[in-house]
């Protein structure tokens, strides 16, 4: 079962400090070359450093005030007007245009990008339309191209392609026999004749499969058809774009659009949280990918909503008391409001959006042990930390998160939290969280929809 | 050769006549041409790259809603989250002090319809310097008698105990003193940029300057008899100096940055993707099925 698949973790650094800092300044121009747009350029020229944004970041509530979304997305700021604005190369550091000095300072902001789940929360509460999140990916995007990265994220991303393009025998074995078994248990249509083609990924088909047959069980009772992939579609797409590897995270999302299509369908429907379907159907420009005009990409909330709303199908059992948490980029970012009101009109009485605004880990439960021990026996690599190394803190910082964020749950007086992505359950999980209740949106619909 | 209006003026060089004759003119130079190259970088930059990725159907009740939304939301969540930076930096700083004195005090008012005519519509607003009368020194003694017939040049009524100019500078000095208080440990503690601190250091000095001037009060090295005149001349060119570093600095945010800010989010979050409230909590409208 473990084959060992031999890719570099880490990219190879240029020596000396003044090699670096000049490497640096290079590939800050590059990406603000190449990514700079009408919304970059607001973003990262109108920040008044109000620090409104900062109480949303559960990093900043949890963890320490260094980790703000403003002082995150400062670190790329100092870049931006050293290498490209013209009071920065004139007035430097007295407008905060500065390029780090030391190979500490650039640790210190390598540790300070990779504290971002890019949840969107700090979207909502700037005052001035500033997302933050989105200079941080920037910075990340400058820090890869440096040749730093977390290797175990790093390694996953240039995995993906991989398992794609070409999956390997083992991982396509083990791939057809949970398929199969999922296909035993569903009404999957057959190839072609679908109308839905499921995004599986090794993530959702391996990590989160107690959920995937929940939504299967919901869409299968609404008489949906749907079909499922013949390979993997990736780790968990378009992974390489959380460490800023554009040219990768284009060539896997293309992979996926041209599937679709080549396989005849019009719509690609998305079983995870919220980063895949963002990035897949919004995203797609910012790492110029090319997604066909003919392909739809669709939450699975959202498709559960319309079909029992508008079909008439299942009489909703108004049940139970529940909170719903909304997960990252689905409700910031993504636009859908399903995923809440599916659980509002589940739950009598519902709390809505008290804690909103929520701001998940996102891609960082990748980093949990228990995820990282699934993926490990399936991909055939070793996902082991590194002492004292980013990852390591991140972990840490991520149990400190979620312990909060169940401190915030628990103020709410309903019995059930309901969550719409399995990575902040996992986290809950590994933080050992006892005082709230999480249950994840596909649980709690097969347990009320289909009563 | 003096301008023509120079000819006349007994005090040709002092503060005030450079204030009027050159620096304002010059900051309202410098304001435009800045204003127009940051709006040529951003149309440069809109047509660089491709900013919307796909729209999502939308009706109007959902674009209303979300435009709305994104105005309110961020103070609504500062009232409940940040309370701090609400009431010291929205509320004081913005709301209550600095905005109703640079657009409204009688003072601000008179000087703006000269140059604009139009702004004399806002003559019924304006706020007076003093809560007694239009010209009451700050702490100078007031006869009761004047008391008893404070508010009848305002339209603010009672109001006017809050809305003068004295009231209002000394709640501006406290905030922007908190947030001078805040950038110096920010950039003694944090290595943050030090243009903040000299942004409200000039503030502060505005403000001072300013409420001298309007209670005819001098600075201990500004004296004779051109000494009101050389206050109001330094608040002049202090404000001058703000109006032209506005397009080059954080100022740029309350004639611009954020009302473009707010629309920019609005078209990303609703127009394109649909989210109306908060968490896009509003469902969208019925998609279209491809069928294939």
């Amino acid at each position: 079962m473990t084959r060992r698949v031999t890719l570099p973790t880490s990219i190879v650094k240029p020596r000396g400090e003044e090699a670096r800092r000049e490497l640096l300044a290079e590939e800050t121009r590059k990406v603000i070359e190449e990514y700079l747009g009408l919304p970059e350029m607001h973003f990262l020229e109108a920040c008044v450093d109000c620090g409104a944004c900062a109480p949303s970041c559960p990093f900043y509530k949890a963890v320490d005030k260094r980790y703000s979304p403003v002082g995150m997305a400062n670190e790329m700021r100092k870049l931006y007007k050293k290498t490209s604005t013209i009071t920065g190369k004139l007035l430097g550091r007295l407008v905060g245009a500065r390029l780090p000095e030391t190979e500490e300072e650039i640790e210190e902001i390598f540790d300070l990008a990779y504290h971002c789940s890019n949840c969107g929360a700090c979207y909502y509460t700037c005052p001035h339309g500033i997302d933050s999140g989105t200079i941080i990916a920037m910075l990340r995007s400058v820090l890869f191209r440096h040749g730093l990265a977390p290797s175990i994220i790093n390694l996953l991303a240039r995995l993906e392609l991989r398992v794609i393009e070409s999956p390997w025998r083992s991982l396509q074995y083990e791939w057809d026999r949970v398929i199969e078994e999922l296909k035993r248990d569903h009404n999957v249509a057959k190839e072609g004749e679908g109308r839905y083609l499921i995004l599986l990924d090794i993530y959702n088909v391996f990590v989160n499969k107690e959920n995937i047959d929940a939504y299967l069980e919901v869409l299968d009772a609404a008489n949906i058809k749907y079909s499922f992939p013949d390979r993997p579609l990736g780790v968990r797409p378009p992974l390489p774009l959380t460490v800023g590897h554009y040219e990768t995270a284009r060539r896997v999302a293309n992979f996926i659009y041209n599937y679709t299509i080549s396989k005849g369908y019009g719509n690609l429907l998305i079983l995870d949280g919220g980063y895949p379907y963002n990035d897949l159907k919004f995203a797609y420009t910012y790492y110029r990918a090319s997604k066909p005009r003919e392909l739809d990409i669709i939450h699975v909330a959202q498709l559960i909503y319309e079909s029992y709303l508008y079909e008439g199908l299942p009489a909703f059992t108004q049940w139970g008391k529940a909170t719903y948490i909304p997960s990252c980029n689905i409700d910031t970012r993504g636009g859908i409001g399903a995923a809440s009101k599916l659980v509002e009109i589940t739950a009598r009485p519902y709390e809505k959006h008290l804690m909103w605004p929520y701001a998940g880990v996102g891609w960082m439960s990748l980093l949990c042990p228990y995820v990282r021990e699934k993926l490990s026996i399936y991909l055939g690599v070793d996902l082991v930390l590194e002492e004292e190394s980013v990852e390591e803190k991140l972990i840490s910082d991520m149990r400190k998160v979620a312990r909060h964020l169940a401190e915030e749950a628990y103020k709410t007086s309903t019995g059930y939290h309901v969550f719409g992505c399995i990575d902040d359950i996992i986290v809950m999980r590994a933080a050992r969280v006892e005082n709230v209740n999480p249950v994840h949106l596909a649980q709690w619909l097969k347990q009320h929809l289909l009563k | 050769m003096l301008p023509f209006t120079l000819q006349f003026n007994p005090y040709p060089f002092d503060l005030y006549s450079l204030a009027i004759y050159i620096i304002f003119p010059l900051s309202i130079i410098i304001f435009i041409v800045g204003f127009a190259y940051r709006i040529t970088r951003l149309i440069l930059a809109l047509r660089r790259k491709k900013w919307v990725a796909y729209r999502a159907p939308v009706g109007i009740t959902t674009l209303i809603l979300g435009l709305v939304n994104v105005y309110i939301y961020p103070p609504l969540f500062a009232a409940f989250r940040n309370k701090k930076d609400l009431v010291l930096g929205l509320m004081a700083v913005h709301m209550v002090g600095l905005l109703p004195l640079i657009f409204l005090l009688g003072q601000h008012v008179a000087f703006y319809a000269y140059f604009i005519p139009i702004y004399s519509l806002l003559w019924p607003l304006a706020i007076p310097i003093s809560a007694a009368t239009g010209s009451l020194p700050l702490f100078q003694q007031f006869e009761p008698a004047i008391a008893t017939q404070p508010f009848h040049s305002s339209i603010w009524g009672p109001l006017t105990v809050v809305l003068n100019g004295d009231v209002l500078t000394i709640i501006s000095l406290v905030a922007v003193g908190f947030k001078l208080g805040e950038r110096l440990y920010m950039m003694v503690k944090e290595g943050h940029r030090p243009s903040d601190v000299i942004l409200y250091i000039h503030l502060t000095l505005i403000l001072i300057t300013g409420a001298l001037a309007a209670h005819h009060e001098s600075l201990p090295f500004l004296t004779g008899a051109s000494a009101y005149r050389s206050v109001l001349g330094l608040h002049m060119i202090l404000a001058g100096l703000f109006l032209a570093l506005v397009p080059f600095t954080k100022y740029w945010h309350f004639v611009f940055g954020m009302f473009f800010g707010k629309i920019v989010e609005w078209i990303d979050r609703t127009v394109m993707r649909g989210a109306a409230l908060e968490g896009g909590r509003l469902v969208p409208p019925r998609r279209k099925v491809r069928r294939r």
